[in-house]
């Protein structure tokens, strides 16, 4: 198998380098009929050959060698027998790993990654059907729901119930409903639990629960462990980094004492302090939460609809990963990069938020490619923040699904309560 | 003669509720909440029907079916299962062990008075 790659490998090698076999075969001192039989798989090389060779194509020896191939081979002929259907040309893998050793790995990688999910999956389902906790919570929750059901039809359609039954059914209702209560939370939580702890959490989830954890504000404090290490994440990352920076531009006491004096307007605290209205933003909404300070919403947002960061409030719950509301501000940015949009939005509850919105290029430009965007939106329903606010508000919501709205031209789903 | 029927559950509110709807069909019901000694209990009632739930602390619902059907005074009872599983092994599991019928938690009254009337026919 080392053979067969290794005479693939020279043969690209050696046309990457515009190299002919002549030559190659020159240099390295055998015949060139001879290197068309190694480049053809036909002949092996090894020793002061194979060594010249290398290095004439500016290659490591061990890159001609089978090396971490060989599991990669297996890995790719695993795979075509798992799908036979697909057909695929088992007898020319080495050649396509030879050949095609980025997307042979990539190959390799995602049959791997799909196997390993297999398993996981495997292990959850078996997990679900024989947790004891699942099974025993399940158990008394049938067992409740039997009880009830069996109490309160007896309440609702037997007539001359003796007054002590009466009242003792009654107490039996009143007990069972408390304890099905009590085991349903149980149940979340176990499952809440279970979510935190799963490794393959969405990026996205691992940043917003890195920042949920710490109240959105990060201190001195050496940091304690999160699984699976959220600073590897580069959405982490980048706010991390930023968030250092506003700490920096903008400590918290003379920031307080800035924005009261400028009612919280973005616009003129990035004037004061001659910083980025996007620093502006994110220092609004990122400040200690014993700060007296109004209480300001998050939610950042790519160009793709993905959500970045979200810092949600009690007048607006955020999506966890896209699928907002398309009237919110934070899209409507896109259309307008660096413009600030200010909106008062209602919600089908009646809470109303003065929201700011604003889109900016992330990264460097380029003269051939579109700016890459990345929305914020910040919101607060502090009177001191929406005051006396008289604009007309834009009627949005969550999400349409828990959207109450009916003639919404942007309905994208229909409302699960109707 | 009042038909005697055993009940076997160790949720006591399902106890109280499926008592006082037996107890108005003019059955005479007595209760036992406990795996353990739960075939020992049928053999010296020797009841009319037992109502035998699967879940019970000490001893599963089925082991305790495959010790009535050994004992020879009362092997041919029959025995009306109960679970809050529901799933597809545990009624084969019941058929097996030999159960006369099984019922899935939650069950309506009407049902299972229908069923118990059944069984006692």
């Amino acid at each position: 198998m080392a053979r067969t790659l290794m005479g693939t490998r020279i043969r690209e090698r050696r046309r990457a380098n515009k190299l002919t076999q002549t030559a190659l075969a020159k240099t390295v001192g055998i015949s060139a009929s001879y290197l068309n039989l190694i480049e053809h798989n036909r002949r092996g090389i090894a020793g002061r050959t194979m060594l010249s060779i290398a290095r004439e194509l500016g290659m490591q020896p061990a890159d001609l060698t089978e090396g971490a191939d060989a599991a990669l081979i297996n890995t790719l002929t695993e795979s075509a027998k798992a799908d036979p259907k697909a057909a695929p040309e088992v007898d020319r893998i080495e050649e396509f790993v030879g050949r095609y050793p980025g997307w042979a790995k990539l190959l390799g990688s995602m049959a791997r990654t799909t196997h390993e999910q297999r398993e996981t999956l495997t292990a959850m389902t078996d997990q679900m059907a024989h947790d004891p906790f699942v099974s025993e919570t399940m158990h008394q929750i049938l067992s409740n729901i039997t009880a009830i059901r069996s109490t309160a039809s007896i309440l609702a359609t037997e007539t001359d119930i003796p007054k002590d039954m009466y009242e003792r059914f009654l107490g039996n209702l009143h007990s069972d409903s408390q304890r099905l209560s009590d085991t349903a939370q149980k149940m979340v939580d176990f499952f809440d639990k279970e979510d935190k702890s799963d490794p393959s959490a969405p990026t996205t989830a691992v940043a917003h629960d890195f920042w949920a954890t710490r109240d959105y504000v990060l201190t001195d404090e050496p940091e304690t462990s999160h699984s699976p290490n959220p600073q590897t994440a580069p959405i982490v990352q980048d706010s991390v980094q930023r968030f250092a920076q506003l700490d920096k531009l903008m400590p918290v006491e003379p920031f307080i004492e800035t924005a009261e004096k400028l009612h919280f307007d973005p616009i003129a605290l990035s004037q004061a302090f001659d910083v980025d209205l996007m620093q502006i933003l994110f220092r609004m909404a990122q400040m200690p939460s014993d700060a007296p300070f109004p209480t300001f919403g998050l939610i950042e947002v790519d160009m793709s609809g993905a959500v970045l960061m979200r810092k949600p409030t009690p007048e607006l719950a955020l999506p966890l990963y896209s699928s907002a509301c398309p009237l919110w501000p934070i899209y409507r940015a896109f259309a307008q990069p660096a413009q600030i949009l200010r909106t008062v939005m209602e919600m089908p509850s009646g809470d109303r938020v003065l929201a700011y919105a604003l889109a900016q290029p992330k990264g460097a430009t380029d003269y051939a490619l579109p700016p890459i965007l990345r929305s914020t939106m910040i919101f607060s329903a502090d009177p001191k923040v929406l005051g006396k606010e008289q604009r007309t508000p834009i009627l949005a919501g969550l999400h349409c699904s828990v959207c109450p709205r009916k003639s919404c031209d942007a309905r994208r789903v229909d409302y699960i309560l109707a | 003669m009042h038909e005697r029927v055993l009940l076997i559950e160790d949720e006591p509110h399902i106890v109280e509720a499926l008592s006082f709807l037996l107890t108005r069909e003019g059955i005479s019901v007595s209760t036992h909440s406990d795996g353990i000694d739960a075939a020992q209990t049928v053999a010296r009632l020797a009841p009319d029907l037992v109502i035998l739930d699967v879940m019970l602390p000490g001893k599963s619902g089925f082991d305790i079916l495959a010790e009535i059907r050994q004992a020879e005074a009362v092997a041919n009872t029959p025995v009306l299962m109960l679970t809050a599983k529901g799933q597809l092994r545990d009624r084969a599991a019941a058929q097996a062990a030999g159960a006369s019928l099984f019922m899935t938690k939650p069950f309506s009254n009407k049902e299972i008075i229908a069923n118990v009337k059944s069984l006692l026919k």
